[in-house]
């Protein structure tokens, strides 16, 4: 039995030994080591002020990129700009829109953050908005990392239409879905896009479901297209059909609903009627067609940006929009 | 029994002198100021990580000072550790993970291949600065885990330290090496004591 016992105690003092004189964390628990803790991943990607700053730097850029001429403007404004903002940036130019260059001595625009979509992975999008102290019109911004290494680029900066306004979206540090699908929605955002489209057809417009056609723009889209086929009377006809471009950028708004980005190519395509001698065409079109009058068909391309709240239940409104002439060809 | 007292004895004389070595040596270490001072030199131009097993490990604020070459600026970055790797990917950088006691350094090891990740031009981080000459970069726990990020503008870096100050420390070392005083002291009188009790029956 003692035998037994000193084999034991043997073992006991060995082990006790050996784990002493590793260590046996010793060092660890002198200096308090833990491991490191678990990153959340969760709520936004960036905090609010680092994405203001972002958003001051890139909305400064643009508007430096969209004023800017020639090659080194063009490489300016694809570094910058991408989706509408460059297509809409891009029309100002090949319709020789004259933009105004930014004063270096105005003090910027300070931009707030609305949301940040969230999540870790790429792309990454920032809702911004800024206030322009000149015009006192309100621009909504998104801005999109496309991958690590990408910087942010401004992928739509829509003027917000008088009197409009955006719901809440929610707290910036938790982080805004992205919308995909109509889940929850009165239609999906593609679909209301495409619906507004056919709204705002001319001269067949398709019935709008969805949408409320009382705001500002589409009321003006629809009653200049009436006019202007006034105008021209029984010396040329009018056809407006519109394209939707893209896919669309939507955020889940904290009520429930959606706030949508989309793009639209408007076609206007005026024809001479067999009876008219020559029609005459409006200003901006006869200054990129370089003559005022036409004698067969003329088609004038635009490009539009616009923004809408899509609601849980309702009809989807239209809250802000942009819209630039881009081309014009024909005789 | 008297085997076993003993063995006894002996372990706990070793125990006391492991004690005691460690207390001193921790002690030598960090000097009065409590100040845990790790170095490493570095090499390659590649970015270099500090992450999180490094700079988030300990409950107390961290000094990180990055030294480059002479007139050289670095480029500093911190930003979320899982952004930090997505940025970084598969290309070349030097990543810091841990310190080791022995030696008293900082580990580091190489990853990725091809050309560097142009991580100056990611909006990842929560800071990022470029500063001509050493910079110090001040690491509040709070904001953990972070991985750091740093590289020399133009030529390799010098060299990266991290210090953790804990004034108590120097003073937890010299009790640690204390109590093995005592252990020590008690375990080899005791030895002693014993070994001459037992001559003395065989005799």
């Amino acid at each position: 039995m003692s035998g037994i016992r000193r084999r034991a105690t043997l073992a006991v003092v060995g082990a006790a030994a050996a784990a002493l004189l590793t260590g046996c964390g010793l060092a660890d628990r002198v200096v308090g080591l833990h491991p490191a803790p678990t990153e959340q991943v969760g709520g936004a990607p960036l905090n609010e002020e680092t994405a203001g700053a972002i958003v001051s730097r890139v909305v400064a850029q643009a508007e430096a990129a969209r004023a800017a001429t020639g090659s080194s403007g063009e490489r300016a404004r694809k570094a910058v700009l991408t989706g509408s903002a460059l297509d809409l940036a891009e029309a100002a130019v090949s319709s020789r829109t004259k933009v105004v260059a930014p004063d270096p001595l105005a003090t910027p625009d300070v931009p707030k953050v609305l949301a940040i979509v969230k999540g870790r992975t790429w792309p990454r999008t920032i809702l911004a908005t800024t206030l322009d102290a000149a015009s006192t019109t309100q621009y909504l911004h998104v801005l999109t990392s496309a991958s690590p290494t990408s910087p942010f680029v401004l992928s739509a900066s829509v003027p917000m239409l008088a009197g409009a306004s955006v719901p809440a979206i929610g707290p910036v540090p938790e982080g805004v879905d992205t919308v995909r699908d109509g889940t929850g929605l009165v239609a999906a955002p593609a679909e209301i896009l495409t619906e507004y489209a056919g709204a705002l057809a001319y001269p067949k417009p398709a019935a709008a479901d969805h949408i409320d056609l009382t705001d500002v723009l589409s009321t003006s889209l629809r009653g200049s297209a009436v006019s202007q086929a006034k105008t021209f009377g029984k010396l040329a006809t009018l056809a407006q059909r519109q394209k939707v471009d893209g896919t669309p950028t939507s955020f889940r708004l904290a009520g429930g609903g959606a706030l949508v980005f989309g793009e639209l190519t408007r076609t206007d395509t005026i024809t001479a009627t067999s009876g008219a001698k020559a029609v005459t065409v409006p200003a901006e079109v006869a200054a990129l067609l370089r003559k005022s009058r036409i004698t067969k068909t003329v088609t004038v391309t635009s490009v539009e940006s616009v923004v809408f709240v899509v609601p849980a239940t309702g009809n989807a409104t239209v809250i802000g929009a942009a819209e630039q002439l881009a081309s014009a060809k024909g005789s | 029994m008297a085997i076993a007292k003993k063995l006894l004895s002996l372990a706990l004389a070793i125990v006391g002198l492991v004690l005691l070595v460690t207390g001193l040596w921790f002690a030598t270490h960090l000097g009065t100021s409590g100040d845990a001072t790790f170095r490493w030199t570095a090499s390659g131009t590649s970015p270099v990580v500090l992450q999180p097993s490094l700079i988030n490990r300990v409950d107390e604020p961290l000094t990180v000072k990055v030294t480059p070459a002479a007139g050289d600026s670095v480029w500093t970055g911190i930003g979320a550790p899982s952004d930090v790797d997505a940025a970084i990917g598969t290309t070349p950088a030097t990543r810091l993970t841990r310190v080791a006691l022995r030696p008293w350094s900082v580990l580091a090891r190489a990853t990725g291949s091809g050309t560097p990740a142009s991580v100056a031009d990611a909006e990842i981080w929560r800071t990022r600065s470029t500063t001509s000459g050493a910079v110090t970069i001040a690491v509040d726990q709070r904001t953990a885990p972070e991985s750091i990020v740093v590289r020399g503008e133009k030529s390799p870096l010098q060299s990266v330290t991290v210090t953790w100050r804990h004034r108590t420390w120097f003073y937890q070392s010299l009790v640690l090496a204390f109590v093995g005083l005592l252990l020590a002291a008690v375990g080899s009188g005791a030895l002693v004591a014993g070994l001459r009790s037992g001559r003395g029956e065989r005799s």
